[in-house]
């Protein structure tokens, strides 16, 4: 682990001005990487990129050299998506990497899909993104200006040329998971599929297709440049390199950060976001994006790491009904995740319960509607949880809630039963007096007319 | 909390009436849903040998399965219930009800039995104390926002999430909620009404129309609790296999504009039968009570219509009502009306004229109609044996309602729209002239008498009632017909004849499978089955006394296949031959209609 909380991988054209500029992009290195990758056999670069311990940076932690072996030997068609539909509450890491360093990607992209056999890669960009999508395709416009894409370059296999499309989203949180994103792609509906088989083997347009994230593309040119084992040594056991977090909140100085692997929740509060701005004490904070399990304040000395988090003995398992543990698999307790690095700070005014609310709101709105737990049990959540945060809870109801969230998480095609099932268990196993009180606090029923999550 | 499953479901009438589905399939090495072809999707995986045979532990026992077969299949065809909304045997498995989730030992999450492979050496559990309660969290999200309008619901009595509920939940709600609100009795189509609250989304009426009628009509709007079914904007659900969306909606969601509010499904009795639309032949219930039919739906077949049938063949049960001839007549002809009198009576003025004809060797000719069973149509030939015997010169006619073309398509509906085409085609002998024969002779005067059995002519009501004065050149003309029409009306002889649904007997289709009819209701009026018509006449006539084909329909169809299969040289294909479907051919066992009650959901 560096000591240096400078050093930066991804975010070194941060603040510089026209960085998104392909003459300002090129003159701070952008494009260098190309050549040393093109010298290389692709079956090297995805050693490298194993060796590096990169993993997947859009929150499930998935090692990303082993996600490129899963590519069928002698396939004829591979894609590479760069998944930028970043919607996770609290994060906004890729909308200012796509802003302050386009270039990035997109080499990172050329290079990744040299490495796969991708002939022609897609960006899928989330719909609210205006104003990156425009930088974004400025960029790729000016990369194939430059002949950096759609014209042939001479490689250790060979002329070899690639495309890059940039697709805008239609503004919904499920198309950021890969297989719904695949279908959005297609011109589907935004639903996930159903896995097996996994995108690498059948993914877009029923070709094996790599998803990868953006900060995850934007570390290969490091990777090329400098060597898979350096980008290990940078990072921490199993996981390589630095990670970008974006710290919101009621934070002194919130921003988005890239730091070294292994700080701790106490440091980046306290040493880089100089603590709350009330300056009182912190009531709990979200580790990874509004799907994570929250942490209060005990738990806040383990490093943000994807293993720590998931071991830490520190971190209390999450209970799905007081004294039951919920458990991922035979005794493996669900603790917290680092998701995607969208740190939330909360300081001790915090109306838990109503953030509670507000997040499962959100879940039951972005529901895909597919599969019946997600679909049902997110509303169902969302109304008894704003029902409770209003005043009108019922006896019962927190129970009734931790019950719902555990048939849920699991059960659903995709992550995102899980995404609103932890939170709520979470919540209610770390806060629970928070609930028990405002539940002794109930006006009864709610009055005529009372539409809770549903307005 | 129950730790014990609830015991298996009681075995379903759709099973029951597969038992007798003729003509009876080569006997299954696994179960018939999971031996059907399984669609693309529903098997993930390895695709592997399909004969491969291998142990699983099914909830502690050693059960044998194909490698690669659906677990759900497995599951239910060793007797274990899992309970499901959105798998149906003849669809893709998109495993969102998530009702069937089981156990595998080693996966750490659930999983959907219906989207989950046989491995080897497999450990499933379906009744463990975690699964049931995931299965019964399951069903009450299915719930939560469902109207639970069942005493107004058209679908109650044959509904699957009532049973389901009955079969593994029984308790009360938990939800206090207010439920969301969503259209009611959207129009989706000429035979389709949608309660979007009641749908439970499990997408089989969407993949109905995307892999069986290959038309996308339908899809999902909005998304979380808000979702619901709907057609595009200025489209409709208007293919012509639209109406079997209403038969796997698992609930009361899709209704039939047609069957709506017009029985109880709980009073209605089924029989089994074949539809006699066209001559494909698609295996149906008749679902009836109080003599009359109100509804036909689909019974599985996989040789034949798998789970399905067109909308056009579902409507044939109308004209069982409609239009029909109760009484006979006679006196006929020559412009004169004729007069109603007794069945026996006609039958004997019948009989008398026919047999002073055949005597004076004049020319009669017989009409096989397409629409009438095998056993009737041997029953004539064997009287146009005697007819011949006695010196009469017999020509042969083989008639039905016109082709149409423009419904013909690769998946159940052919041009023909003749259910018994190759039945006639036999029986008539291979001399046999068409329906244009039969014109040409009779305004040519060829013919001195005409005995049709069936009056149908592949002609519009107008073009026949201008052609119909062609016949009044006959000395005799017997006409057996179901319904009113020109041509019958000069007739001499008008014999009330019972449609398909009213009688016991069997149809040939194009793929010359004999496919067993079954009586559902009692003819109308004095009509009598055609077989039945031509039996009083050939008694009364002396042509034929206690022969086997006069006792009953049953007696009729062993003479048949005895006579069709002693004249066929063996071995051969009944693809090539119809003669050969007739070999195969078997009467199956007799059925009592059986009340709906019984039978559970259907969806």
């Amino acid at each position: 682990m560096p000591a240096d909380r400078n050093f930066k991988i991804v975010t070194r054209l941060f603040g510089v001005q026209n960085s998104n500029r392909i003459d300002v992009a090129m003159a701070n290195g952008a494009y260098k990487r190309l050549p040393t990758a093109f010298a290389m056999q692709p079956q090297a670069l995805v050693d490298e990129v194993k060796k590096s311990n990169l993993r997947g940076r859009g929150g499930a932690g998935f090692p990303t050299g082993m996600k490129w072996g899963f590519i069928p030997k002698g396939a004829d068609t591979v894609y590479l998506v760069c998944n930028a539909d970043e919607s996770e509450p609290g994060t906004c890491k890729d909308r200012e990497l796509l802003f302050w360093d386009p270039h990035l990607l997109v080499e990172g992209m050329i290079i990744a899909s040299y490495a796969l056999g991708c002939k022609h890669a897609y960006i899928y960009i989330r719909g609210e993104m205006i104003r990156e999508a425009a930088v974004l395709q400025k960029a790729v416009d000016e990369a194939y200006a430059k002949g950096f894409l759609g014209r042939e370059q001479q490689t250790a296999l060979g002329p070899y040329k690639v495309d890059l499309t940039v697709h805008r989203g239609a503004g919904a949180y499920i198309c950021g998971e890969e297989t719904a994103l695949l279908n959005s792609l297609e011109g589907k509906r935004g639903w996930p599929r159903l896995k097996p088989p996994f995108p690498a083997v059948k993914g877009l347009f029923g070709k094996p297709t790599i998803v990868n994230n953006v900060e995850t593309l934007m570390n290969i040119p490091f990777i090329v440049e400098h060597g898979g084992q350096k980008f290990a040594d940078v990072g921490v056991g199993k996981s390589g390199g630095t990670r970008i977090l974006c710290m919101s909140g009621h934070l002194k100085k919130p921003g988005v950060f890239e730091l070294p692997i292994g700080i701790t929740f106490r440091q980046v509060i306290d040493e880089v976001c100089g603590g709350t701005h009330s300056g009182k004490r912190v009531k709990a904070v979200i580790p990874g994006g509004s799907s994570m399990p929250p942490l209060d304040p005990s738990e806040l000395d383990v490093p943000i790491e994807f293993d720590a988090l998931m071991n830490d003995p520190r971190i209390k398992p999450v209970q799905y009904k007081p004294g039951h543990n919920f458990e991922l698999a035979p005794g493996k307790p669900l603790r917290a995740m680092a998701g995607s690095g969208g740190i939330v700070v909360m300081d001790e005014d915090t109306d838990i319960v109503a953030v509670c609310a507000r997040i499962m709101r959100f879940y039951a709105h972005e529901s895909c509607g597919q599969c019946t737990p997600c679909r049902e049990g997110t509303g169902w959540m969302a109304k008894i949880c704003t029902r409770l945060a209003d005043g009108y809870g019922q006896p019962g109801d927190v129970d009734l809630l931790s019950s719902i969230a555990y048939g849920i998480a699991g059960n659903t095609i995709c992550p995102l039963g899980e995404a609103a099932a932890w939170p709520m268990m979470g919540f209610i196993t770390k806060f629970r007096p928070d609930f028990e009180a405002r539940l002794a606090q109930s006006r009864g029923l709610p009055p005529a007319g009372y539409h809770g999550a549903h307005p | 909390m129950a730790e014990t499953p609830p015991s298996p479901i009681k075995s379903s009438i759709a099973a029951a009436l597969r038992e007798t589905a003729t003509p009876p399939s080569p006997p299954p090495v696994v179960p018939p849903a999971a031996a059907s072809a399984a669609p693309a999707g529903s098997a993930p995986g390895p695709a592997s040998p399909p004969s491969e045979l291998v142990t699983i532990k099914l909830d502690g026992r050693d059960v044998q399965a194909k490698k690669g077969a659906n677990l759900l299949e497995v599951c239910l065809a060793n007797g274990v219930d899992v309970s499901y909304f959105c798998y149906h045997p003849g669809l893709s498995s998109p495993a969102v009800c998530r009702q069937c989730l089981v156990e595998v030992v080693g996966q750490p999450k659930l999983v959907p039995a219906c989207f989950t492979p046989i491995a080897d050496k497999m450990e499933v559990n379906t009744s463990t104390s975690r699964v049931l309660t995931i299965r019964r969290q399951m069903l009450e999200f299915t719930l939560v926002n469902h109207p639970v309008d069942c005493p107004i619901c058209d679908k109650a009595g044959e509904c699957t999430l009532q049973k389901q509920y009955q079969d593994w939940d029984h308790e009360g709600s938990r939800s206090s909620i207010p439920k969301v609100h969503k259209p009611k009795m959207q129009d989706l189509g000429p035979h389709i009404v949608l309660d979007a609250e009641r749908c439970i989304l499990c997408t089989r009426c969407i993949r109905v129309c995307d892999e069986v009628a290959g038309q996308k009509q339908l899809t999902m709007a909005w998304r979380g609790d808000r979702e619901q079914l709907t057609v595009a904007p200025g489209h409709q659900l208007d293919n012509p296999y639209s109406l079997n969306t209403v038969d796997v909606c698992p609930v009361g969601a899709l209704t039939s504009k047609d069957f709506r509010f017009t029985m109880r499904a709980w009073e209605l009795f089924t029989t089994p039968s074949v539809c006699p639309g066209c001559s494909t032949g698609c295996n149906v219930e008749v679902h009836h009570a109080q003599g009359e039919i109100w509804r036909l739906v689909p019974r599985e077949n996989l040789q034949v219509n798998k789970y399905w049938m067109c909308d056009e063949g579902r409507f044939t049960y109308k004209d069982v009502r409609h239009k029909r001839l109760t009484s006979a007549r006679i006196g006929g002809g020559k412009g004169q009306p004729a007069q109603i009198t007794s069945l026996d009576k006609a039958v004997a003025f019948a009989a008398e004229r026919l047999e002073k004809l055949a005597s004076s060797g004049a020319t009669i000719g017989l009409v096989y109609s397409a629409q009438t069973t095998n056993e009737a149509l041997f029953a004539l030939s064997q009287v146009a044996q005697k007819l011949i015997a006695r010196g009469a010169n017999i020509r042969s006619y083989v008639t039905g309602t016109a082709s149409k073309p423009e419904r013909a398509d690769k998946i159940l509906r052919s041009a023909d729209t003749n259910p018994n085409a190759a039945g006639a085609a036999l029986f008539a002998g291979a001399g046999a002239g068409d329906a244009g024969a039969l014109l040409a002779d009779l305004k040519a005067g060829k013919l001195k008498g005409l005995w049709m059995v069936g009056a149908d002519l592949p002609l519009s009501e107008q073009a026949l009632a201008d052609a119909a004065p062609i016949v009044d050149g006959l000395d005799l003309f017997i006409c057996q017909a179901a319904s009113d029409s020109a041509l019958l009306r000069r007739a001499h002889v008008q014999l009330p004849a019972a449609v398909w649904a009213e009688v016991d007997g069997s149809f040939t289709n194009n793929k010359h499978l004999v496919q067993r009819l079954r009586k559902a209701v009692a003819p109308q009026g004095d009509a009598r089955s055609h077989l039945e018509l031509i039996s009083q006449i050939a008694k009364k006539a002396n042509l034929a006394s206690g022969e086997k084909w006069q006792v009953s329909a049953r007696q009729a169809f062993l003479q048949m296949v005895s006579v069709v299969s002693s004249s066929l040289p063996v071995g051969t294909d009944p693809a090539q031959s119809v003669a050969a479907g007739f070999a195969s051919a078997d009467w199956g066992k007799e059925f009592l209609p059986v009340q709906l009650r019984f039978a559970n959901s259907r969806g």
